[in-house]
């Protein structure tokens, strides 16, 4: 089942997203679209919007779980670095812009 | 020849015969239609058959019978949403994110195109791209581009057909969130055309121009839809219907298409 969810991540957190999702979801290239507050660089944010499958949406609301499978899947990464991505993230099931635009955001083109 | 009158009486088969025929006798170019769910599939490998609204389009086949299959460049959330509107209609929906499609060597081998699109634009950035041919007209020759932009705080419409030298023509204001039948028609020789229409709407005079193209005939390349090149200048809106032929359309032809697109957008 597919939901829709924007996903914001600070530009600090973007290799451990990008990373966490190619080996959690095996989705690669994900944030690859820069925000910044001016729409110029540097980007201070990633986004990636789009439909995910539900029970990849559920396993980013818990931490926890998301350590648990990365250790499982032997992912070089500490429950405190997990926390600290999904607390800085914004995780929307909004419109992209308008989730873009509440953060006081825009495109980077 | 079959009239407008008659393809209303022939309901959705009827046009989807014309539609076909337009591209008989090797006339090159694509046809997208988001409500023919034997043509959409929801991941790019083309094996998970769309079904129903909310899921991903991975893959749109082209139904012009060229080959001209559009596909995202990855399973992941770059592919554009099939949905369905409060008119029960199906549209592929780009979010203006990063939502993308391109179909590599779409080749028309003809110096004339014309572009039918159902289309909603829902936001209009500084420039929005929902069609390209080339990872960007600018540097590449025989090309065109269509685009949603902003430009004075009115929202526009626009096409550019590019032989050698670029003429680009504009249609404004439009109204977001509003169903338009776009049409573009492009000659990119040195006796050129590039023209944009809207609806019935009265065409401003930046809507339509006979500067030369000096070009030779619309080339090999890559056409992109919903972004430039996958990267950038994402599109947001939607896509009821897209015909597009490497060849000049009749006035007939250009109204029967019109009536296709009304019956595929419900207005």
């Amino acid at each position: 089942m597919w939901v829709h969810r924007c996903l914001i991540v600070p530009a600090a957190y973007v290799d451990v997203a990008k990373n966490l999702c190619k080996e959690l979801s095996g989705w690669d290239g994900l944030f690859e679209v820069g925000l910044s507050a001016s729409g110029s660089l540097p980007a201070t944010h990633y986004i990636s919007n789009g439909l995910i499958e539900k029970d990849f949406a559920d396993l980013l609301l818990a931490p926890g779980d998301v350590y648990a499978l990365a250790v499982q899947r032997g992912i070089p990464v500490t429950l405190e670095q997990i926390t600290g991505v999904l607390s800085a993230s914004t995780i929307s099931p909004d419109q992209g812009a308008e989730v873009i635009a509440g953060l006081g955001l825009k495109l980077i083109n | 020849m079959k009239t407008q009158l008659d393809l209303r009486m022939g309901a959705s088969k009827g046009y989807d015969s014309y539609v076909k025929g337009l591209f008989a006798g090797g006339v090159k170019g694509a046809w997208y239609d988001p409500s023919d769910f034997s043509t959409m599939f929801q991941n790019i490998a083309g094996t998970t058959p769309v079904t129903a609204a909310g899921q991903p389009v991975g893959k749109i086949l082209d139904k012009s019978g060229n080959g001209f299959h559009m596909v995202s460049p990855a399973d992941t959330v770059v592919r554009p949403t099939l949905m369905q509107d409060s008119a029960g209609k199906y549209y592929l929906d780009a979010d203006g994110i990063d939502d993308k499609m391109s179909c590599a060597n779409f080749y028309m081998n003809s110096a004339e195109m014309t572009l039918f699109v159902g289309v909603q634009v829902e936001f209009a950035g500084a420039f929005d791209m929902l069609l390209e041919l080339s990872p960007a007209i600018a540097s590449n020759t025989n090309v065109f581009a269509a685009f949603s932009s902003l430009a004075a705080a009115i929202n526009r419409a626009s096409f550019t057909s590019r032989g050698t030298a670029s003429v680009g023509v504009y249609q404004e204001p439009i109204t977001l969130n509003q169903k338009y039948q776009w049409v573009s028609q492009g000659k990119l020789t040195a006796t050129a055309l590039s023209n944009i229409r809207l609806d019935d709407i009265t065409p401003i005079a930046a809507a339509t121009s006979n500067a030369a193209q000096s070009g030779t005939a619309y080339g090999n390349h890559t056409l992109f839809m919903f972004s430039r090149n996958n990267t950038m200048f994402p599109f947001n809106g939607r896509v009821y219907a897209m015909v597009i032929r490497g060849a000049a359309s009749s006035a007939a032809e250009i109204l029967n298409i019109r009536a296709y697109l009304r019956s595929k957008m419900g207005v």
